[in-house]
């Protein structure tokens, strides 16, 4: 093998860019308290705190393959824990996070057993019934759960040696800073072996099950990891809103889970949290001022997000940085590049339902991958830096969005879930 | 020579209809032993069975000296057992290397780690490229899998399986759709393989067969019809009648 040859297969380390985009990211979400009122703050916990439940939802529909609406039930649990937590036991924030995380984990990994052996939407299916299940378990277990009164929690005390946090502010910079590193977790997991092992799975599991991975296990942590991670969520929310009732973890919930992570892009970590912005921007900020037309105006924004995105915001990324390379050194045959990111794996067999896959095959014919990666030049360290995985938020790129929560499996169509927000 | 492989009377029924029917096997380690038959002769049904994608209705698989034929395919493929499929069944929205890296990092015994570590994952990827290096993927290693040519992906597919470094490698089929230069290609491959590595091989194409199998084995209709040297079994009037329909086929050949 030449070194040219192993050039070309392998990025180089993250790019200096990626590392500025994180820490501008970072440092604009530390210092948002003291930039905007505190009714845009407290949106901004919420987009945390529901941007945790997209990402677990993400992690089983964009990395696994697998479309779920049941991720609120974990969050629902992990919510109620974490309120009984503080009402009964502690106001210490990181004692409620625990037992949340812990209860919803095992409640997760109890059900999964059963769920993690259907596919597609038999799937769906069943995830669906179990939120709805837990959502009736809130309903009646009322000596528990209160009902549909719900459960009120006080406030919430970070650590120990803390005081109550009061201001809106505060309670966002706490929600922050177990957002951030449940983020670098969890996109640490989609980039790992394991990770790589759960698209694998997504892909084509009769191939994995092949080299010897037992499949039913690996997604059955991958759930419990999820379940886990709404748990998380849930205990945020506690600390956030200081109530949880039967509503808040209803279908509805769970829909713009699923519909935050389609229109942030399958299997991006950050496209699921920008998508619940839009999301949560959208139904609360803007819908506020719509007389309580913020579903619909949500139901627009998702069916544009599909046809203009079939990637999601996170495919944008890909589309400007192509652009850019193009721009910056023109050379022949990659001139009409802008729309290659849609191309390249428009031969996938999930276009099939939805004339999806043909449309960006038809982009791909014009701007398909250099074939000679020496002459591609600069052009090709950006491919090969985005698909290889070693750069950039995720590894590549999932399925299109619809096909694939729709389910892998059988002519499923398009119509699956959180078409009616 | 040891026996590697034991297929002792299989049979498998799909309802009424016996796809495999009686049937034993057995390949000798190091061998190249090629499994030939008309369409329907219940190659691909008997494949699954070894593999462990499906379960016999009767019979006994026994694979390096041990009875495998309730061991689930995962576990099977830990013990040495690698196949390609008749289907093309690489993954397509992963990069030609990840597919590769899928195999070798559980051969490493690294596949259930949830934490990335990039040195290990380096050399790991090393591991890959030289695979895709023998497989002539050179180069094609940052690819989606989705951008590779049908005989591209029969190439990668063959990586892939020599990822979990087996001790029997199972080819469904590794020439079909290919074009004669690509199937020349595969015949060299398959031939410079280390004897360590075993090969059992379904394949319409005879020039594949009868350039790589040292040994060959016929069935049809789901029985084992006749099994010997490439020269015996060419010879055999009852293979001839059977799995070409005429006694006098010799331009056949």
């Amino acid at each position: 093998m030449t070194a040219a040859a192993r050039t070309a297969a392998r990025p180089p380390a993250t790019g200096r860019l990626g590392v500025l985009a994180v820490v501008a990211a970072v440092v604009a979400l530390v210092a948002a308290p003291w930039m905007v009122d505190s009714y845009t703050i407290s949106l901004a916990s919420k987009v945390l705190v529901l941007g945790l439940l997209a990402m677990s939802v993400n992690l089983l529909t964009g990395v696994a393959g697998l479309p779920t609406l049941g991720q609120t039930a974990y969050f629902g649990v992990g919510a109620y824990a974490a309120a009984l937590t503080a009402r009964a036991v502690t106001q210490v924030g990181v004692v409620q996070l625990a037992v949340a995380v812990a209860v919803s984990a095992a409640v997760a990994a109890v059900t999964g057993i059963a769920v993690v052996r259907a596919r597609g939407i038999t799937f769906l299916m069943l995830t669906l019934a179990i939120g709805e299940l837990a959502y009736s378990a809130a309903m009646e277990w009322s000596s528990v759960t209160g009902g549909s009164d719900g459960r009120a929690a006080p406030q919430v005390v970070p650590v120990w040696g803390m005081g109550e946090l009061l201001l809106d502010g505060y309670v966002y910079l706490w929600v922050l800073a177990v957002f951030l590193p449940l983020f670098a977790v969890v996109a640490a997991v989609a980039r790992s072996p394991f990770g790589l092992a759960l698209r694998g799975i997504r892909d084509n599991e009769a191939r994995l099950r092949a080299v010897g991975y037992p499949v039913a296990r690996y997604l059955l942590g991958a759930y419990t990891f999820a379940g886990g991670l709404a748990g998380a969520a849930g205990a945020l929310w506690i600390s956030s809103q200081r109530f949880v009732s039967p509503s808040e973890i209803g279908f509805t919930v769970a829909a713009m889970a699923l519909i935050a992570v389609v229109i942030g892009g399958l299997g991006s970590m950050s496209g699921a949290v920008a998508g619940t912005a839009v999301v949560v921007l959208t139904r609360d900020y803007i819908g506020g001022e719509l007389n309580g037309r913020g579903p619909l105006l949500l139901g627009i924004v998702f069916v544009l997000a599909v046809y203009l995105l079939p990637r999601g915001l996170a495919g944008l990324r890909t589309t400007f940085a192509r652009q850019r390379v193009s721009a910056g050194a023109p050379h022949p045959g990659r001139g009409g590049a802008g729309r290659g990111g849609a191309g390249r794996d428009g031969t996938g067999r999930d276009g099939a339902g939805r004339g999806e896959g043909g449309r960006g095959g038809a982009g791909g014919g014009a701007a398909d991958p250099p074939a000679a990666p020496g002459a591609a030049g600069a052009a090709d360290g950006e491919d090969a830096a985005g698909a290889e995985g070693n750069e950039g938020a995720e590894p590549s790129t999932p399925p299109s969005t619809v096909a694939a929560v729709a389910g892998r499996r059988g002519p499923a169509g398009s119509n699956g879930p959180g078409t009616s927000p | 020579m040891t026996r590697l492989l034991e297929v002792a009377n299989v049979t498998r029924r799909f309802g009424e209809l016996r796809a495999v029917d009686e049937v034993t096997l057995s390949v000798a380690e190091g061998a190249r032993h090629a499994l030939i038959g008309p369409n329907g002769a219940g190659k691909s049904t008997l494949f699954n069975v070894v593999a462990g994608a499906l379960r016999p209705t009767a019979g006994q698989v026994h694979f390096a000296g041990r009875e495998v034929t309730r061991l689930p395919e995962w576990r099977r493929a830990r013990l040495g057992l690698a196949r390609t499929f008749q289907h093309s069944s690489v993954l397509l929205h992963c990069t030609v290397v990840e597919n590769v890296l899928v195999s070798v990092q559980r051969e490493a015994g690294v596949a259930a780690r949830m934490l990335p570590a990039p040195r290990r994952r380096r050399a790991l990827v090393d591991r890959c490229l030289e695979l895709l290096d023998t497989v002539g993927l050179a180069g094609r290693g940052h690819l989606r899998a989705a951008a590779l040519s049908h005989g591209e992906r029969r190439q990668l597919e063959l990586a892939v399986a020599l990822g979990a470094r087996p001790r029997l490698l199972l080819l469904d089929e590794p020439a079909a759709g290919m074009s004669p230069a690509e199937t020349a290609r595969l015949t060299e491959l398959v031939r410079g393989l280390p004897r360590e590595v075993t090969v059992l091989l379904i394949e319409h194409d005879l020039d594949v067969v009868f350039g790589l199998a040292d040994r060959v084995t016929v069935l049809h209709l789901g029985r084992h019809l006749a099994t010997g040297t490439p020269q015996q079994v060419r010879a055999d009037p009852a293979v001839r009648e059977a799995y070409l329909g005429a006694r006098d086929a010799t331009e056949l050949f």
